[in-house]
């Protein structure tokens, strides 16, 4: 009675075991959705050369526009972790507070443990700042595919990159072209109008801070037919002051919005009441205006959104239905 | 120092006054070319003679002689941007130095400077405040916010240093150095925990700890240099019994000053510029600190040359640094404190080896 007992109990946890096995398995079978034929050979944003045998499964982006790349390539399946950033999309943040991303630390302080204990097969690095960490992710025999995107041309390589090693090579195309023709748009617009001066503040401590011609957003104000007026300097951030402002006399501002500026409230009020700034062009004619900085001052897919309307705030004649 | 205590004979002290009187106007007359000089240049091409005419434009009989062609925007830079940010220079160079003549004269130290009783952490920790209750770092907290609370937390710091100092009956100046440098690193710890707690909203704290005089309006000269001229001029009024008491308290006492009393008088003249300098301007390093000491190996060690020849050369020296750190790196800003230690600390070294004997007798 009782052997006849525990053998029905025995057949029954094996048939458990063995189904949630199979299951498992199926389902991670699933999730493959394209197997390569023959190593894949690429050459990185650094000058690295990276092998990938098979599309990966377990991606980690380090970086928060390397997680807007992915996404926007519809492999939201596959990323298990990412960074931290409060510009994300809803989809990314829903994913990360549901636990389905694990958070992998801040774009400047990445922990290397949490994202090894993911167990990636393939981890998306930005190069400049990060370089030392993804070094540090390699010695581990980790595969990492370091992307700089610089410039708006480099940003579109890189999401054709990122599709190839990632097997979504269609979706990758489909999204740089329309990218690219968005952008052909208003470059082709705005390339014979008069370029006004523009001026982009994100911070203020005592100096001012903007951005020299390294930056994201110098290109997209030229691409949008204007003028960055620290275009000059070649840095990437310019600590500034009233009198080199002044002496620019930007017909318009911009204010970075972001907890930067929040922190420093700048609003086009508080700009228009500074002592002296009333002799810029963009004061006197009221042309003070605020975009998102995630759509302007992060190389990743929203620069787009971010080209339209800085191109809507520099040429308004050209978008007469707002 | 023989020259205090015995009389000497009248020719000898006439010929040190006329010196005296020659190295001041020499200082003063330098001080005004290098506002003259610092004024017309600037990231904005003004020719200097716009300059010119847009300052004395306000003089009455000037104004009708000459005609001027600055444009509205010059006009404003010139006297709105770069004349209060010159004068600002001049202030706090004035005061950092003043005040480390006399700390270093009063707690006979030469490693004293204007911050060494926790006057720099305290304006920290009233400026971290000022930002953390939500005046922001914004253009206006810059104009009023942040210097009110820094120049509150700088005397309030000093005041609690003073009274700690005091439970132990007289205040002894060793005594005071100590809590005072105990207080700094306290309220740093402090300030730096509050950084860390709200790292965010803070941030722009950082910034105004290195000093800068990018925002210095008019407004923050005219609050700043009452306070500032009052406080030099009972220093110097007091030059003679500053003499004695760097020898040494005891002997100052048999030479007839009272040496508690003096302390707390001079104290609180250099707490209240040093305050008032920190409250417009951060904490600017290496000026109050080195150009005692320049000052010093230059004219000598008597106070009544020391404090006026090296407050004019205080002067001078962070209105030349300001106006590197805002053209050099044109369009971009350097702090101003960068500048004064690459060019200030060779120099000193240059001095002492020079000089090696007088550095012995520092005080």
């Amino acid at each position: 009675m009782i052997n006849k007992k525990k053998l029905i109990t025995a057949i029954i946890v094996t048939v458990i075991v063995i189904g949630v096995f199979w299951g498992a398995i199926t389902w991670h079978q699933s999730l493959q959705s394209e197997e390569l034929n023959a190593p894949l050979t690429i050459v990185d944003g650094v000058g690295r050369t990276v092998t990938i045998t098979s599309y990966p499964d377990r991606i980690v982006p380090i970086a928060p526009s390397c997680t807007e790349i992915l996404f926007a390539l519809d492999l939201q399946e596959k990323v298990v972790g990412a960074p931290t950033y409060s510009g994300y999309s809803s989809e990314i943040q829903e994913r990360i507070s549901s636990g389905e991303v694990t958070t992998v630390g801040s774009f400047s302080g990445i922990s290397v443990e949490t994202v090894v204990s993911l167990d990636p097969d393939l981890i998306v690095a930005k190069g400049g700042y990060q370089l030392s960490t993804a070094e540090r992710l390699m010695e581990l025999d980790k595969t990492v595919v370091v992307v700089t995107h610089q410039g708006f041309d480099g940003l579109l390589n890189d999401i054709s990159l990122i599709g190839e090693i990632t097997g979504q090579n269609e979706e990758a195309e489909s999204f740089v072209q329309d990218m690219e023709s968005r952008a052909q748009e208003i470059v082709e617009k705005t390339k014979d109008l008069t370029k006004p001066r523009v001026y982009v503040e994100y911070y203020f401590n005592g100096g001012f801070g903007s951005y020299g011609s390294n930056s994201v957003i110098d290109e997209l104000i030229s691409m949008a037919g204007g003028i960055n007026v620290f275009a000059g300097f070649s840095g990437q951030y310019i600590d500034t002051s009233t009198e080199e402002i002044l002496k620019a006399n930007p017909e318009i501002i911009i204010i970075s919005k972001g907890a930067m500026s929040k922190l420093c409230d700048l609003t086009p009020r508080t700009i228009r009441d500074r002592p002296s700034w009333d002799t810029t062009k963009a004061v006197q004619e009221n042309q003070i205006y605020e975009i998102d900085e995630n759509l302007i001052t992060v190389a990743g897919p929203k620069v787009i959104d971010g080209l339209e309307e800085l191109a809507k705030i520099l040429h308004p004649e050209l978008f007469p239905n707002g | 120092m023989t020259f205090m205590i015995k009389s000497e004979p009248q020719s000898s002290h006439l010929k040190r006054l006329s010196r005296w009187k020659i190295i001041v106007a020499l200082l003063f007359f330098t001080l005004i070319l290098t506002i003259i000089f610092s004024v017309a240049i600037g990231p904005m091409q003004i020719s200097p003679i716009d300059v010119y005419v847009v300052l004395t434009k306000n003089i009455p009989i000037i104004s009708n002689l000459v005609e001027s062609g600055a444009s509205e925007i010059e006009t404003e830079v010139v006297l709105q941007v770069r004349l209060p940010r010159v004068f600002a220079a001049a202030i706090v160079g004035v005061a950092l130095t003043c005040a480390g003549v006399v700390l270093q004269g009063l707690l006979r130290n030469p490693m004293a400077d204007p911050y060494v009783l926790g006057i720099s952490a305290g304006a920290s920790l009233g400026a971290s405040l000022a930002i953390a209750f939500g005046f922001g770092i914004s253009f206006i907290g810059f104009l009023y916010a942040i210097p009110l609370m820094a120049f509150i937390g700088a005397l309030g710091t000093i005041f609690i240093v003073y009274t700690i100092s005091s439970r132990s009956g007289g205040v002894s100046m060793l005594t005071l150095l100590l809590i005072g440098i105990a207080a700094n690193s306290f309220l740093s710890a402090i300030v730096a925990l509050v950084q860390l707690i709200s790292s965010e909203v803070l941030h722009g704290i950082v910034f105004w700890i290195l000093g800068s005089l990018q925002v210095s309006g008019w407004n923050h000269v005219f609050v700043a240099a009452p306070l500032i001229l009052i406080g030099i001029c009972m220093i110097y009024f007091y030059a003679r019994d500053l003499n004695m008491i760097s020898l040494g308290e005891a002997q100052a006492k048999h030479l007839g000053v009272d040496a508690e009393s003096l302390n707390k008088k001079m104290l609180v003249c250099a707490s209240l510029i040093t305050a008032a300098a920190v409250s417009i301007s951060g904490i600017i390093g290496f000026i109050g600190l080195i150009i005692p000491h320049i000052t010093r190996l230059l004219v000598g060690p008597d106070h009544r040359i020391l404090i006026p020849s090296s407050s004019l050369l205080g002067a001078i020296v962070l209105i030349l640094c300001d106006t590197l750190a805002r053209t050099i790196m044109s369009p971009a800003e350097i702090p101003v404190g960068i500048i004064t230690s690459l060019l200030g600390c060779p120099f000193f070294v240059y001095l002492l080896l020079k000089k090696k004997r007088s550095f012995g007798n520092w005080h």
